[in-house]
């Protein structure tokens, strides 16, 4: 794909790219110095090396006394069940909208793909005593599920969108052969349906997960502390201006790692999933 | 590599609507109760004054305090509103037009060269599984004014603390997040500090500028290229006058994405500056939270809803031919 | 295009991230259910606390709590910290979600604000109590309540205006510490003449910073009748005497605050004096005395190595007007452990328990029956006698409270930045008028 066109000079584009990625890399470097050194030496500049230690002791820090280790987990049990959640109810509709004819398909589509623009502020407030009314708002596990399905309704535009388009590439032949053996829609759906469109799924999956795991806004307006995600978490540790730059370093790569790892994972996933959102 | 545009060819064999709404059935009642409720509930309760310590409730009408559009006058007639509007408008303008150049260039780029380009893409592509959050903490860690590298390394071509005057603008180099300098333009005053605010986003979002327009120039047929070059235009002329036509469906779709996110945008702005210095970085969606969930002694959370109707009234308006490419390529 | 991966590992990957789901949730599920325990039995079961304090205050305050712990060893006590900005929002989003905490620590303006919707609990009792025995005196208590109910109890005492600077900095500069305004002018603007030093430390990035000088000159300036008077609503902003605190201040501000004032906040700006050598006084409240060793170099000894003076009045009228503040901690009503709850709130009131953070320093027990010799070094020694002498004011935004409290700040950084008083006191007008007329 890509093509050394001519055999011209390409050294600018090179030196060119070169200067734009080390600018790329200033933060992530930054942050990383910041996460294995002592804070005495953060503060005389992470790039002197003269007499360096490197320490774990950062990330310890971050995980036990910052509190980060349980808003880790709080971000994973939140973002897995919303990923599931999500995939499971939008496998389905999307189904129906590629596949069957009903009533009110139209503005059901209009109304779920509207989300993928309309901000999430139209939702937040009200969510805050509606959670309350709904019992949501208290509990080990009420409010991860009320989370989860806020997560899922928010995701379903894009899941509806995303895996739609995969299903509807599923040629029609081979479902209506389905159903001429005499098997019901359900059956299609989970025999031919789903395993072909399987990469469409996945792609959708890590989008959402990403989405999901790096959502502030919902996690700071409607969790309690017992319940909230690791963005929040390092958000507090951030606007409390103390001197702690190493902690809040060393949770914010842990806060970078997960949806990383998945994308190095399953990157080849990921890139057709937002071909997919993104260019036809 | 895109996926297929979906057809819109249904079947309904052995089936009929009871069965198409099993199917759709879960996923309406969690997209109803919530996601449309709270939707309805918030254009509804912002006819009404009311603060998140004694919600308005559907149910409950002693909490049903009508304001008529009182709730919209007074944030329209807001000082605070319309600062909170311009730092917004200073993001729709600067981050998509930076982001969607950037994109450009360092796709073309990559595109161009041979060797190296999956190293090159990677490195701008990684940002994009970074939380905004995590960015903009990254990103105070580079601004840090006594220890970060930008601060550093004015310091080290004696630039520390400079204050530059050209015109209008007044620049201060070193106090990124505090106070940057701001730009004069009659009546307006665009703070700085807002780009300051942008830049993490810039960082984080380009890599999904640089994938969309490379899906875009693998799709751009070579025998394109060829021809432009048995005629003898050079390099730069191929860019402008073959390359960029063929992205232009491309482009809108990053410039688009942009857009919106450049409106809704609270992440990154909350984690590095919170909307200060005072309100200079005061985005809609801070102010929006801010009178929900800052200002209770006053009943500003009925002011909140009216934000996020004028919100989203902008963004589906402004968006609204997008939303309809979107509903036209969708199967249905 | 990218890397590529054989499918086999990343669906390993995601198999393994589903998996580790059930086994989180049911490590979720060991947490204590909190069990109300009623009125007259032994406190018991669990109370979750919200406290603002980081760092080495937030270790004082877990040695308070565990006082409280040996003597109610039946009560297990859940300290939450949250960042100081953003415990009023915080404490908004919990209350209306219904999930309070059982005890939080509050400012007078929040106690407003939740009392008059009914969500904390009322502790006359332990005041009248308190009052009686002469640990506190009516004034407190006033600071403590709503419309005449006590709703939150005094557990942390401060002194602000408080001038503090290294030994060996005065030292070296043959400078006393100055006795009137004239005096406390020509020390600063000798440091500043000396190139060396800026004059003052300012962690404005904090946007409680600014308050502690807005309020100083505001109190020695235009008085304790003026103050109070913003507090309670019957003097204006635009009195003359608040225009001319302001407009002192600014001046102040432009001719002796540092330019990266609104960059760096109250830790960095702890260091920025004490230990490395880029100012020479930081204008705060006692607890600086704990704060800056423990940010900076813990082997600084306080009263050796760095001290305090009081700002002197720039208006001679005011010059034994005091600017405190505190910290108090309210219940909320709907705690499901009232008994426990309580008992949480009547200890922290007490000497007892005062007595442990005082101990470490940085700390001022507003309970009168405090003995003085626990307070560490001659610093909190002094902060504590100057805390109850002559007329104290009690810090003007916290006790406000709500969007004034928050637009105040917000207009105060304008100030910093413009010098443009007039635009500030239209903007404490408007936010006045907004909130309070009508």
């Amino acid at each position: 794909m890509s093509r050394a066109r001519s055999i011209g000079s390409t050294w600018w584009m090179y030196g060119l790219l070169t200067v734009l990625a080390a600018l790329w890399m200033v933060p992530v470097v930054t942050v990383i110095m910041s996460a294995v050194r002592p804070l005495g030496e953060i503060r005389d500049g992470w790039w002197n090396l003269a007499g360096a230690t490197f320490t774990l002791d950062n990330f310890f820090g971050a995980w036990n006394e910052a509190d980060l280790g349980s808003k880790a987990l709080n971000s994973l049990i939140i973002t897995s069940f919303s990923v599931v959640a999500t995939v499971a109810i939008g496998a389905l509709a999307s189904y129906a909208f590629v596949r069957l004819r009903f009533h009110g398909r139209g503005l059901i589509y209009f109304l779920l793909i509207s989300t993928m623009i309309v901000p999430v502020q139209i939702i937040l407030i009200p969510l805050l005593p509606w959670f309350r009314t709904l019992g949501f708002a208290e509990g080990t596990w009420q409010p991860f599920m009320g989370m989860v399905l806020v997560h899922a309704a928010f995701g379903l535009g894009w899941a509806v969108f995303m895996m739609g388009s995969f299903m509807a590439s599923v040629p029609v032949e081979l479902t209506e052969a389905g159903q001429i053996d005499g098997a019901g829609h359900f059956d299609v759906f989970r025999r031919i349906v789903l395993p072909l469109a399987l990469p469409g799924i996945v792609s959708f999956a890590i989008i959402d997960f990403v989405f999901v795991w790096n959502d502030l806004l919902l996690g700071l307006t409607l969790l309690d502390a017992d319940h909230a995600p690791l963005t929040v978490g390092i958000a507090n540790l951030q606007s409390a201006h103390l001197a702690q730059q190493d902690v809040i370093s060393a949770g914010a790569l842990l806060a970078i790692l997960p949806p990383l790892a998945l994308f190095v994972a399953l990157n080849r996933y990921y890139v057709r999933g937002l071909f997919s959102g993104g260019v036809k | 590599m895109a996926a297929s545009t979906p057809e819109a060819r249904s079947t309904t064999h052995g089936g009929g609507w009871r069965v198409a709404w099993l199917f759709v059935l879960p996923a309406l009642l969690v997209f109803a109760l919530f996601y449309l409720w709270p939707a309805i509930n918030t254009i509804v309760s912002s006819l009404f004054t009311w603060s998140i310590l004694r919600p308005w409730q559907a149910h409950d009408p002693a909490t049903w305090r009508y304001a008529g559009l009182d709730n919209y006058v007074a944030v329209l007639t807001e000082a605070r509103f319309w600062n909170a509007a311009l730092n917004t408008l200073i993001w729709l303008v600067v981050f998509p037009l930076l982001a969607t150049f950037l994109s450009l260039l360092i796709a073309l780029l990559i595109w161009e060269i041979g060797r190296g380009a999956r190293l090159f893409r990677t490195i701008f592509v990684l940002p994009m599984t970074v939380s905004l959050t995590a960015a903009g903490v990254l990103w105070a860690l580079v601004f840090n004014p006594q220890f970060g590298v930008l601060s550093a390394a004015l310091g080290a071509v004696g630039l520390s603390g400079a204050e530059v005057d050209v015109g209008p603008l007044h620049v201060r180099l070193g106090d990124w997040l505090s106070n940057p300098g701001s730009l004069a333009l009659g009546p307006v005053t665009i703070n700085l500090v807002n780009l300051t605010a942008i830049l993490p986003a810039v960082w984080a979002l380009t890599g999904f500028g640089v994938i969309s327009l490379t899906a875009g120039l693998t799709a751009i047929s070579p025998e394109l290229i060829e021809a432009a070059t048995v005629e003898g235009a050079g390099r730069y002329r191929i860019a402008r006058d073959v390359v960029i036509p063929q992205l232009r469906g491309a482009l809108i779709i990053v410039g688009v994405v942009f857009v919106i996110y450049a409106l809704r945008t609270f992440d990154v702005v909350w984690v590095t500056t919170q909307g200060g210095p005072g309100t200079d970085s005061e985005v809609i969606a801070v102010l929006l939270w801010r009178k929900a969930l800052a200002f209770f002694d006053t009943p500003a959370a009925g002011e909140a809803t009216a934000i996020a109707v004028l919100l989203s009234a902008v963004m589906v308006i402004g968006a609204y031919p997008y939303l309809r490419s979107l509903l036209r390529e969708a199967p249905g | 295009m990218f890397r590529h991966f054989t499918s086999r590992p990343s669906v390993l990957a995601f198999a393994i991230v589903l998996a580790l789901v059930p086994a989180a949730c049911t490590g979720k599920e060991g947490s204590p259910a909190a069990s109300a325990g009623a009125g007259g039995e032994v406190p018991s079961g669990s109370i979750t606390v919200v406290h603002a304090w980081a760092g080495a205050e937030g270790e004082a305050f877990q040695a308070v709590v565990d006082g409280f712990d040996e003597e109610y060893p039946d009560v297990t006590v859940e300290l939450r910290q949250v960042p100081f900005d953003e415990l009023n929002s915080q404490m908004i989003q919990q209350f209306s979600a219904g999930t309070p905490p059982d005890v939080v620590s509050t400012l007078p303006g929040l106690i407003h604000s939740l009392a008059a919707q009914d969500l904390l609990m009322p502790l006359d009792d332990l005041w009248d109590a308190w009052v009686d025995s002469g640990e506190y005196s009516e004034a407190f208590r006033t600071i403590a309540s709503h419309e005449g109910t006590a709703y939150g109890v005094f557990f942390k005492g401060n002194i602000n205006g408080l001038i503090w600077h290294r030994t060996d900095v005065m030292d070296d500069l043959g400078i006393e510490p100055p006795s009137d305004w004239a005096a406390f002018i020509d020390t600063v603007e000798q440091v500043q003449s000396g190139g060396e030093l800026e004059p003052f430390a300012v962690g404005a990035a904090d946007v409680w910073v600014p308050t502690q000088w807005s309020d100083a000159f505001l109190a020695k300036v235009a008085g304790p009748d003026k103050f109070n008077g913003l507090i309670d609503g019957s003097v204006s902003w635009d009195d003359p005497a608040v225009v001319d605190a302001f407009t002192q201040l600014s001046d102040f501000i432009q001719s002796y605050w540092p330019d990266d004032a609104l960059d760096i906040g109250f830790t960095d700006a702890n260091c920025a004096w004490a230990t490395q050598g880029q100012a020479a006084f930081q204008n705060q409240g006692a607890f600086v005395n704990l704060t800056t060793p423990a940010n900076c170099d813990e082997s600084l000894d306080p009263e050796n190595d760095f001290t305090f003076f009081e700002m002197p009045a720039p208006n001679p009228e005011f010059s034994d007007v005091h600017f405190v503040s505190g910290d108090l901690f309210s219940v909320a009503k709907d705690t499901d452990n009232p008994a426990a709850a309580k008992a949480f709130a009547a200890y922290l009131g007490s000497a007892e328990a005062q007595a442990i953070w005082a101990e470490r320093g940085g700390f001022i027990a507003p309970n009168a029956s405090t003995d003085p010799s626990v307070y560490p070094t001659t610093n909190d020694r002094k902060a504590a006698e100057l805390f109850t002498s002559g007329t104290a004011v009690y810090d003007l935004d916290d006790a406000i409270g709500g969007e004034i409290q928050t637009v105040e700040r917000e207009e105060l950084v304008n100030l910093i930045q413009t010098g443009d008083v007039g635009a500030f006191i239209q903007a404490m007008m408007e936010v006045t008028e907004r909130v309070r007329g009508g």
